[in-house]
């Protein structure tokens, strides 16, 4: 214990000394500045050397915001051009501040706002990036202006000052075709004094002795005289801007015919004066970089992300102080970055929460369950803002009815404890290990993310995505070096050049599986990122429906394609509400059958290989598989006749526009859903499938590939072309004797399993046979007549949702990562196929759609009816 | 004054635009392509490359005159049988040696045919010498027939071709019925 203690006084004193000399460069810095001498630029260096020095000592989580805030002050004050970059007068206050606050928050002992300091310290570097990056978004804004097309050109202006003064008619005209034969002709009649070219439009001002009239005849394009005074540059620039726009909009200009009508700057540019000064108030940074703005929505989605686990954990553990620190830091960065921004309304909500967390912190108000409810509102308002400005919209709504349940929150418990208001039942998230076991009740306590932009740069999905799908084609091109060597190999043996080869390839293919890797983890993001969100989700659902529900998420470290990570957002808020609504029963019902009163719903993520599993399991009533079928019969989705497995029965759900709830709740009994829910699934080139016992529960499987950049596939031929199935299609692959063959009028069948799986022959339903072979078609030949021609044949299982089919083919070539690529515009959707691969000798191998494959057959043969005969 | 400038400029190739003398434009180069053993023109302009008659994936469900899908530097593009398309029934002397790669608003494709035979300009006089109307139904995407000396040739035309493959182009719901 004792040298514990002596550790963190040796680290306090160490820190204490970092701080000193950061103080001593501070007055070198101040010194010089108050004797006009020009800005010491290496006691900067030294001042970032020493945050360097000193965020060696920051180690720990509760020192993780402040040391990435200041790793960003460093980096930019090491990375910057003193010439090109110099530091401006509010620069140097940001530098004093943290230089202050630092000492408040590292000398001496721990302080009792050192939650406030820590945040100050993060709203000061952030003013500090951002003062850095609006310098620099104006003076390319600046430099913009002077190489703008509609500016004139110091050069120009003095040629036109020239003329002007000159005998000269000065003219200007706008020409869309033959404009180097009209430039040609003006060089003969007239000086020119200026060329603007603004996509297919060329303008040009010239000065000449001739009539106007003559000019015309000349250059047979209108003329727009121009009149020589005091505020020429100024209709010039007018004028080209005009141009300029009726460019970009056609419709927003007609041209002009005008011969000899001087035109005024006033009439051909808006005032735009007014519509500035509204953006402007609104906040002092729209006119600067998108970037800003970008930037601050991220890391306000984020701020509000641990905001939200921040509560519930709050209102899960008992309501520990800690944790409403940590709210109040999170709700004070946020009404900082927003105030530097001019979002009034977002700083406005914020500082209001903060006076709320502030009074339940100072135990004015006594933390109870129905503030929460009132915080979680405050969140809601905020995320609206964040959401309207994520869309180019002004982040302002009315929040007078928040800030009023702010200012009351503490009356509103008093009223609500004199009625004995019904306490709301909680149901959080639990953490559980992978192992089953939970953990001990304790939340890891969510990450700051306030700082986090300053390790990571944002790139433009689209950028991304390029490089993934160049990748692919790396992986595509070294398969063909690979085949190249295996010729060369064959052709000519082991020769030191063929040794080399190998040895190259090696190499290369080394680098490439490593480039690989990285690139695609680049797109891959934690699936916890959606988990987190349901907490909050089943918590409002089993409120709206007064159940007792338990959320529990496993495996949310699983990483997934960011793209499919949010697009799984919707199915499983589905999912989940069903469960929820459908599946769990109420407390006494749940007592009555000897369950626990309190129901679980477990949302669990893994990987197997290539693929990642999803699942939403629930401990509810499970479906009444009997009530399935009579609604089925109802809808005439079934005829009472048909014979049906306990599965068949069970996957009618996912038949459009299918719900056996008997009434329809704000949640769900619409039966619009789950057959949402599958084509979802189906379009990430996922599948679903479910299992359910009756009073035992539910469980819905997700079965994804984890990106759809390249796709795990099962390589087969049939009928001499090559194709792709996606593995997370694939159930099985076997080889099975020809006599094993069931047939039901023409449709044929093998039994697996106690299953009856139909089977088709890839090669005919692709027609790849008569097509390569330029014979008659085939499609008359049962599959049985050509399996019967081998004693044996090999069959792919595949599966989308529920079904199942057998796909007849010739070989199996083996697993293969392959990147599909789309058949273009011209053949838009081709029957079957999901899109086209390069294999390795060039040629183009068919990606097999197999939802719609297995459609089809149950469009042309007969759905259940076949499969249930 | 007025007349003295016309006249300057006049010897000096600056007469008006319309008086000028168009220098020939790619659109008045063509290409002579083989199909058994017809010849046909295609103009340069819409020609992206030629390459050797490539190993096609042949596509399940499509038009018979889609011969199937090449994969071209890592472009997917469909390639096209001229000879099905222009319904020619006369055997080839040999089996297709050339697959052109054309550009059209619509989208890139493959077009086999027997060879390429020559590179040939063609003054507007020479060109549309019949219409298509007095041919065959079959030769619905010839736009117009050329007399290059002594031969009259066919001109092909790609956006009737992929029309007869593909169907009409969508509408972007701004043209009226």
């Amino acid at each position: 214990m004792d040298f514990a203690q002596d550790s963190v006084k040796k680290t306090r004193a160490e820190r204490a000394l970092w701080v000193a000399r950061l103080a001593q460069i501070w007055h070198v810095i101040h010194a010089a500045l108050e004797q006009g001498q020009p800005l010491p630029q290496g006691e900067i260096t030294a001042f970032a050397e020493t945050v360097k020095d000193l965020r060696k000592l920051l180690t720990g989580e509760q020192w993780l915001s402040v040391d990435t805030a200041l790793a960003d002050v460093e980096s930019y004050l090491i990375s910057r051009d003193p010439a090109a970059d110099p530091l401006s007068a509010d620069d140097l206050y940001c530098l004093a501040q943290l230089q202050l606050l630092l000492e408040k928050l590292l000398v001496g002992e721990p302080r009792q706002d050192e939650v406030e300091l820590k945040s100050e310290c993060i709203v000061v570097t952030q003013r500090f990036r951002l003062n850095s990056i609006q310098r620099r978004t104006e003076e390319k804004l600046a430099e913009e202006v002077e190489n703008s097309a509609e500016h004139v050109r110091s050069e120009e202006r003095n040629s036109l000052l020239a003329l002007s003064q000159s005998e000269l008619s000065l003219f200007l005209i706008v020409c869309e075709d033959h404009a180097a034969v009209i430039e040609n002709r003006l060089h003969t009649i007239s000086a020119l004094a200026l060329k603007r070219v603004f996509g297919q439009k060329s303008c040009y001002i010239f000065a000449t002795d001739l009539e106007s009239e003559l000019v015309q005849d000349i250059v047979e394009v209108p003329l727009i005289a121009l009149e020589k005074n005091s505020e020429l540059e100024n209709q010039i620039t007018s004028l080209l801007k005009e141009v300029a726009e009726s460019e970009a909009n056609p419709s927003a200009i007609e041209p002009t015919g005008t011969v000899d009508a001087p035109v005024k700057s006033a009439d051909v540019v808006p005032d735009r004066t007014q519509e500035f000064s509204t953006t402007h108030s609104e906040s002092p940074y729209h006119m600067a970089s998108q970037d800003i703005v970008d930037d601050f929505i991220d890391n306000a989605e984020k701020l509000l992300e641990s905001l939200t686990e921040s509560l519930l954990a709050f209102e899960k553990n008992s309501f520990q102080s800690e944790t409403l620190d940590e709210m109040f830091r999170h709700a004070h960065t946020l009404k900082g970055t927003a105030a530097m921004l001019g979002y009034r309304v977002i700083e406005k909500l914020c500082h209001s929460m903060e006076n709320l967390l502030d009074r339940m912190r100072k135990k004015q108000v006594s933390p109870q369950r129905n503030l929460v409810d009132v915080l979680f509102s405050g969140l809601d308002r905020l995320r609206d803002l964040i959401s309207l400005l994520r869309t180019g919209a002004s982040p302002v709504c009315p929040i007078d009815d928040v800030l009023q349940l702010f200012e009351k929150g503490d009356e509103s418990h008093a009223q609500d404890a004199a009625h004995g208001g019904v306490e709301l039942v909680l149901n959080s998230s639990v953490n559980e290990s992978p192992d089953g076991g939970h953990s001990s009740g304790e939340r890891s306590k969510p990450s700051d993310t306030s700082g986090s932009s300053n390790t990571s740069i944002r790139i433009d999905l689209k950028r991304l995505d390029t490089l993934v799908n160049l990748v692919g084609e790396l992986a595509v091109d070294k398969a063909r070096f690979a085949r190249i060597e295996e010729l060369m190999k064959a052709r000519a043996g082991s020769t030191e050049f063929s040794r080399l080869m190998s040895e190259s390839l090696l190499i290369l293919d080394r680098h490439m599986n490593e480039a690989q890797t990285l690139i695609m983890k680049m797109r891959m993001i934690p699936i916890s990122t959606t988990f987190s969100k349901f907490t909050r989700v089943v918590r409002d659902i089993s409120k709206q429906s007064g159940k007792d529900v338990e959320l529990v998420t496993v495996g949310g470290e699983t990483e997934l394609d960011k793209t499919m990570v949010e697009e799984l957002y919707d199915p499983l808020v589905h999912l989940i509400r069903n469960s929820v609504d459908h599946g769990i029963e109420s407390p006494d019902v749940r007592e009555s059958s000897g369950k626990a009163s309190r129901g679980t719903v477990r949302l669990s993520a893994s990987q197997q290989g290539n693929l990642i599993f999803v699942r939403v399991e629930d401990d509810g009533r499970g479906l009444d598989v009997e009530k399935i079928r009579r609604r089925a019969i109802e809808r005439g989705l079934i005829k009472d006749s048909d014979p049906m497995s306990h599965q068949d029965c069970v996957n009618l759900i996912f038949e459009p526009g299918f719900s056996t709830a008997d009434a329809v709740t704000a949640l769900s009994g619409r039966g619009v859903g789950l057959d949402v829910v599958k084509k979802n699934i189906q379009k990430l080139k996922g599948m679903i499938e479910l299992h359910t016992e009756q009073g035992q529960g539910t469980t819905f499987t997700i079965k994804l590939p984890m990106t759809l950049a390249l796709v795990p596939s099962l390589m087969v031929d049939a009928g001499g072309e090559r194709f792709a199935v996606p593995l997370v299609n694939v159930i099985e692959s076997l080889r099975i004797s020809t006599d094993k063959i069931r047939k039901v009028g023409r449709q044929e069948f093998v039994k697996i399993r106690d299953e009856l799986v139909p089977l088709v022959d890839l090669s005919q339903v692709f027609g790849t046979s008569e097509r390569q072979n330029n014979q008659t078609s085939r499609s008359d030949v049962p599959t049985s007549t050509m399996a019967a021609l081998r004693k044996s044949f090999v069959f792919v299982m595949i599966g989308s949702g529920h079904q199942r089919l057998g796909i007849i083919v010739d070989r199996l070539l083996g697993q293969q990562e392959i990147v599909i690529k789309s058949l273009g515009d011209l053949l838009g959707k081709v029957f079957g196929v999901a899109g086209g691969c390069v294999l390795e000798d060039g040629r183009v191998a068919l990606v097999l759609d197999i939802a719609e494959v297995i459609s089809d057959l149950s469009a042309t043969r007969g759905g259940y009816e076949t499969r249930a005969s | 004054m007025r007349q003295e400038l016309l006249e300057r400029l006049g010897p000096m190739g600056w007469g008006r635009p319309q008086e000028r003398s168009e220098p020939r434009s790619p659109q008045s180069r063509f290409l002579v392509v083989k199909v058994a053993q017809q010849e046909f023109l295609l103009s340069v302009g819409v020609v992206r490359e030629i390459i050797h008659a490539p190993l096609m994936t042949s596509l399940p469900r499509t038009s018979p005159e889609i011969l199937g899908i090449i994969s071209l530097r890592g472009e997917m593009l469909p390639v096209l049988d001229l000879d099905r398309i222009l319904g020619l029934s006369a055997p080839s002397e040999h089996a297709p040696l050339r697959c052109l790669i054309l550009s059209s608003a619509r989208g890139s494709f493959g077009l086999l045919v027997d060879d390429v035979e020559e590179f040939t300009h063609l003054l507007p006089h020479e060109l549309g010498l019949m219409t298509s109307e007095s041919l065959a139904e079959e030769f619905r995407v010839v736009s117009s027939v050329a007399m290059d000396g002594e031969l009259a040739r066919p001109v092909l035309d790609i956006e009737l071709i992929l029309s007869t493959v593909f169907g009409e182009r969508k509408s972007d719901g701004n043209e009226s019925h």
